[in-house]
Formats: structure tokens, sequence, C-alpha cells
């Protein structure tokens, strides 16, 4: 085996595929789906529609709607200073259902949002009513409500003689701060969506460092066994400088991938501010991910040698992506228990050790040993692998038109 | 330059593709491997390529044992054409050549002598797949000889061609032989190969069943026939002895004689009797030399090894 053969393989394999459109462009926009899937629907959830609602209030006690409007008014206001709701007091001694037929077409017709009804006996039977044509916008009438709550209290304390600026001041929310400890000793304080942001992404930026460049192998080796372009090859170098070389290659492709994509997600994070990065992490994962890649890449090659046609390809190829997306299915208890039975024994088996793995690290860095295991496992079974697969390969890639069936292949690998 | 001694391949499902097969190869010579459709011509191409090792006999190039290393001083042109569509001439070439052991300098030099050589200069940054199918295979074979190897093997090297590119490429070939490479020729274009090659390898049913030269090859096949151009009367051919007029075409007639008469002793014969325009023996072509014993060989094995 010569080693400057191996190189000018995987150099080749490497330029060419970099200059491809089709990586440039899922360089780019893997990155931004997977941002917008992420992020988008929160944001579009917390943006607040800049458009003033009304609604109906029934006050039947006279003396909590004026309080509730002012203190409203004064708390949601838009960015211009005009409040965000506009009230339209109905006559107090209308009754309940008169009331809402008067209004009931106004709501229909989306001029009212919806109508508040709010009884004489509050005080004591604590009982509020709120018709709407959307009851689920939970924001608006959780607002009005427990503004109506802190007024009757405030209200009731009045009474009994308490300053109503010592509920206020009793009743605000505790802050919660959460920080994350680190062996280091820098002490960062985070946030459940940072927790999940790095840990959720260091799954996600794995698996598809895995997939992308595992299939890339097989479609390069079907590419050269259709072409014929392998017997070019075969008569420059062996088998088995061959497919060292290919994995060199893709296996830098996919590294330089994983580099960009988390140089993205540093630069993200330092523009928001929100540091759910620890830096110094990054090329233990990036290490976790190249084992990923050389293990799932050591099944595809053997694979990728053994078919003929794209289609049989992706049929079997299938099945080992499936195996590579597993961890996601385990994302939440990995990330409420990041040390737990789940996640330590998820970190021992090959196929799904680098993900979780560097999931763990993200969250909560495991022992050493632990993270040790995780490789010694990951290794172990690509040797395996690799072993089975050169075997196959040596015979595979000359075998045009027709696939290796079972048999045979059990046959090779006797084969001394 | 290349000593192939009795190698045999049994592949696993128990077919014999090549059954102790011997040849070799000189530097400066051109050897035609000729064989139909799965005659072992390929499976002898890859063990010679290094590509699948032989089971027995030895392949010895330069007098040393044919290794991994020899690969390097190997030039290959497959029977199927196949390049790398969308990356660019320039890179194509250089892969092959730095997986040949050619360093950048000698890659760039060779890659603009060639390109120049077969009129494609100066499109080392052109794609593949924006060349016509002719310029693709002249790629190809620049890809087999860019690393100036000493053993060449051409696998069909003119199929698809048209006539311009076909006298391009022997006009290449030749000079590469004038330069003492060791060259094989593979092709189903008997002509072609009649007119090319030194020496002439016969393969059928994974076996040699012919080899020499051209000359060695038809001492075998003469039919004792004559072509005899001649003027007046066809009569007096009829009359000759020991000999029998097998056909008559204007002022030409075929002569079969027997092999107890000597040609210079016809000759005078003939010349005695009538007037001789021209006379010359019959040289069995290829083709019919090819025929007869591939055809000998399918009657042969229908009656002997019959399982």
């Amino acid at each position: 085996m010569k080693l400057s053969k191996i190189y000018s393989v995987g150099y080749w394999e490497f330029t060419e595929k970099v200059r491809t459109k089709s990586f440039l462009v899922s360089l780019v926009l893997t990155p931004i789906i997977m941002i917008a899937m992420g992020v988008l629907p929160t944001l579009m959830g917390l943006k607040e529609s800049n458009e003033v609602k009304t609604f109906a209030v029934l006050d039947k006690t006279t003396q909590l709607m004026p309080v509730i409007e002012r203190s409203l008014s004064k708390k949601y206001t838009f960015d211009d200073g005009t409040p965000m709701y506009k009230f339209r007091n109905l006559a107090s001694d209308l009754g309940s259902e008169k009331a809402l037929d008067k209004v009931r077409n106004e709501i229909l017709e989306e001029e009212l949002t919806g109508l508040f009804i709010i009884p004489q006996n509050v005080f004591t039977e604590k009982k509020a009513e709120y018709y709407g044509l959307n009851v689920a916008n939970v924001r608006e009438t959780e607002r009005f409500f427990s503004m109506l709550e802190e007024t009757i209290i405030s209200l009731e304390l009045g009474k009994n003689g308490i300053d109503s600026s010592l509920y206020a001041k009793i009743s605000t929310p505790i802050d919660k701060k959460l920080v994350k400890v680190t062996p280091d000793g820098q002490e960062n304080e985070t946030d459940f969506l940072q927790q999940f942001a790095s840990g959720y992404g260091a799954i996600i930026i794995v698996m598809i460092l895995v997939i992308t460049s595992a299939q890339l192998l097989v479609r390069s080796l079907l590419e050269e066994k259709n072409n014929r372009i392998m017997e070019i090859l075969l008569s420059s170098c062996s088998p088995t400088e061959l497919m060292f070389g290919k994995l060199a290659g893709l296996g830098t492709l996919g590294l330089f991938q994983a580099i960009v994509w988390m140089g993205m997600a540093v630069i993200t994070g330092i523009v928001f501010e929100k540091n759910f990065i620890n830096i110094a992490n990054l090329p233990i994962i990036l290490l976790f991910g190249i084992s990923g890649f050389l293990l799932f890449a050591s099944l595809m090659i053997g694979i990728g040698s053994s078919v003929t046609t794209e289609q049989e390809a992706q049929n079997i190829t299938g099945y080992i992506v499936m195996l590579a997306v597993l961890p996601v299915v385990f994302i939440l208890p990995i990330l409420q228990e990041p040390s737990g039975t789940i996640a330590t024994v998820l970190s021992y088996i090959p196929f799904t050790a680098p993900m979780i793995m560097s999931s763990r690290i993200m969250l909560q860095t495991p022992p050493l040993w632990e993270i040790a295991l995780s490789l010694a496992s990951i290794y172990s079974s690509m040797i395996l692998f690799m072993f089975i697969s050169a075997k196959i390969f040596r015979v595979g890639v000359l075998a045009y038109g027709k696939r290796l069936t079972l048999p045979e292949i059990i046959k090779l690998l006797r084969e001394k | 330059m290349l000593q192939v001694d009795s190698i045999s391949k049994t592949f696993s499902g128990g077919f014999k593709a090549v059954n102790s097969v011997s040849l070799s190869v000189n530097s400066g010579e051109i050897v035609g491997v000729l064989g139909p459709n799965g005659a072992g011509k390929t499976t002898t191409i890859r063990m010679i390529l290094n590509i699948i090792a032989p089971d027995q006999g030895s392949i010895r190039i330069n007098g040393k044992h044919s290794t991994e290393l020899s690969k390097d001083i190997i030039g290959y042109l497959p029977e199927e054409r196949g390049l790398y569509k969308k990356s660019t001439i320039g890179h194509t070439l250089a892969y092959f050549g730095s997986l040949k052991g050619m360093d950048e300098k000698t890659i760039k030099q060779n890659t603009a002598y060639w390109l120049e050589r077969f009129n494609l200069g100066g499109m080392e940054k052109r794609k593949v797949e924006e060349l016509s199918k002719g310029n693709q295979q002249k790629v190809q074979f620049i890809a087999a000889v860019l690393h100036n190897p000493s053993l060449l093997i051409l696998d069909e090297p003119f199929s698809g061609l048209d006539p311009i590119n076909q006298v391009l490429f022997k006009e290449a070939v030749s000079e590469l032989k004038e330069q003492g490479k060791a060259i094989i020729f593979c092709t189903h274009q008997l002509e072609s190969a009649e007119t090319f090659c030194d020496t002439f390898f016969l393969i059928n049913k994974g076996e040699r069943v012919l080899y020499g030269t051209l000359h060695d090859i038809r001492k075998d096949f003469y039919r004792n026939e004559c072509e005899v151009g001649f003027l007046g009367d066809v009569s007096y051919l009829s009359r000759i002895p020991h000999t029998t007029l097998k056909s008559v075409n204007g002022q030409t007639a075929i002569l079969e004689y027997d092999s107890t008469i000597d040609f210079s002793t016809l000759v005078k014969q003939i010349a005695d009797v009538m007037t001789l325009t021209r006379i010359a023996k019959i040289e069995p072509s290829l083709l019919h030399i090819f025929m007869s014993v591939i055809q000998g060989n399918v009657q042969k094995s229908n009656t002997g090894d019959f399982q």
C-alpha cells in the first residue's frame, strides 16, 4: 500500500466534490434550513401583530373596568406607544345573554375580537367569562384575566387596610438564573433553549455529516463502476488504496463541512448574543463526527461496491441512514438526563454513539473514560466493517451488471 | 519486456476463464490479442494489469515478477470508455497521472504535448461532457499514455472513431512503437490487426489457439490455391495435370493444385501452354484463419468434453 496513491485518490475526491454546485448549495442551505426550522416557528409565535384589537366588556361591578383598562393600556403598547387593546364598555344593567346578542354580529364579522363578562359577584365567586370567535388566543385572554385578578386582589387588600403598592412589591416574579457548571470554573449563564439548541445541534451536525458523506461515497463508487473508470483506477492502484483514498478524501470533505457549519453556529451565537456553543468542546465533537463518518462509510463502501444501480444502492443505504437518524428520536430523554440510562447505553452502541456522545458532551461533559469507551466501541466495529468491506470491495468493484448476492458475499468472506 | 508464463484463472463459480496461457511482448513490438467475445481476453489483460491475480503461472515485467509497483509502467485503454463527465480534461488527466506516480510538472508538460498532438490544445479547462465522442476517446487515450508507459495495453483503440481520427490514432501508436514501447492490441477488427501487428495471439475458450507472426500462422493455412491471370482460352488451363480449376472470372481463374506438385513447376507448366499475365499463391486472410480455427475448436469441444 502506497500512501502517495491514497493521497492522490483522496485529493481527487475532495477537490472534485468540493467544487460541485450541489455541495456548495447544501453547505450553505442546510444550516439555513435547520435554523429556519428551529427558530422560525418560535419567532412567529412570539411576534405580536400590530393590529389594535377591540373587545367589548360587560362589567357588572362597574368599578373594575376603569382600573383594568388603565393598567392594560399602560402595560401593553406598540412601539409607538399606542395601546394594543381597545375596550368598549357595555351598559352594566344589560344581562349576559342580551349583551352577547348585542355584539354577536360584530364578533362574527371580526369587528370585535371578543366579549369579556365580569359578573357582579366576581369578588366572591371568582368567575368571569370570555366569548370570542377564536378562544385559542390565549395571550389576550390571559393578559386580561390576570389583570382582572390583580385588580381584584389590590382592591380587596385596600378594603382591608393594606397598601396596594405592597402587593405589587411582593407579587413581582422571581428572576430565574440558570447556570451550567463546567469543570474549568467558567460558569456561564444559560437557559433551556440554549441547552436544547446545542444538544440538538450537535446531533444534527454529526448526523448530516455522516449521512451526506457516506452517500457521496456510494454515489462516487457507483459512478466509477458504471462508467468503467474503475478499470483505469485499478490499473493504477490497488483496491485497498482506492478504498482508503476515498475514505480519506470524503472524510476530509465531511470535516470541512462540519467546520463550516460550526463556524456558522458560533457566528450566529455571537450575533444573537446567545452563547450556546462551548468552543472548547468543538474539537472533540469533530472527532466524534469523523469517527461516525468512518463507521458508516466503512459499511457503505462495502454496499456501494456490491450493487450496480443507484436504485439498489438507495434501497440498502436507506436502512443505514435510518440507523443514523435514530438518535433524533431519543433527543428529549437525552436533553432531560444527559447522564441517564438511555443516554449512557446509546453512547456505547456504535451506530448511535457518535451523535449521542457529541450531544452529551455539549450538554454535560461525561467523564473521560466514558468518552474513551464510546470511541473504542465505534472504532472496533469500524475495523470489523472495514475488514468485511475490503473483501467485498476487491471483487465487487469489478462485478458489472450484477449485484453480489448474500451467499456470494459470505463465500467471499470465508476465502483467505 | 513482458513475459506471461502459463497463467490460469478459475472464477468462484468453477468457470475456467483462462487456461495455461503464455505470451511475450518485446519492446517495439505490437502483439495483437484476438478472440471472440468471452474467450478470456479481458481476464488475461486484467491479470497482466495486476487487477486480478492468476491462480497459476507467472507474469514477469522486465524480468521481475509483476507487483503492484508494475502498474506505474503500464498504460491501459479499456474497451468500454469511461471518464468523469463533470470534471475538466486537465483535472482528469492530472488525477490519472498522479495515480501513476507522476509529478505535477511532468503531468502539465505531457498533457500539453498530447492535447496539442490530438488537436485539443489549450482545452484543459473544458469539461469532459462538453466534448464530442471522438474527442473523449482522445482524452482517454491520453490518459493511457500520459505517464510514458513501457507497456501499453490498448483494447479496441479505434472503435467508434471516424477515419481521420483513426489515422491520427494509428500514427500515434506507430510512433510509440518506434519509441520502443511494448504494445498489446486487442481487437475484433481483423483487417486493421493484419496490417498493424507484428505478432498475433488468438485465444478461444480460455486457451491459446494460435500464436506467432502472420507468416508463421499462415504457414499452416495455405490452401494450395493460386490466382492466375491469363490471355486466351481457359480450356488450356483445365488440362494442366495435378490441378483442379475452381472458378473462372473473365481472364482470371482460381486454380487448386496437389501438394505433390511444386509451385515453380506449376508456373512453368502454365506458361508453357498459355500466355500468363499474373500468378500468385492465395495467402489465407486472418479472417479465414480465425474462422477456421474457432469453428474447428467448436467442433472439437462438442465431441470432446461432453459432460
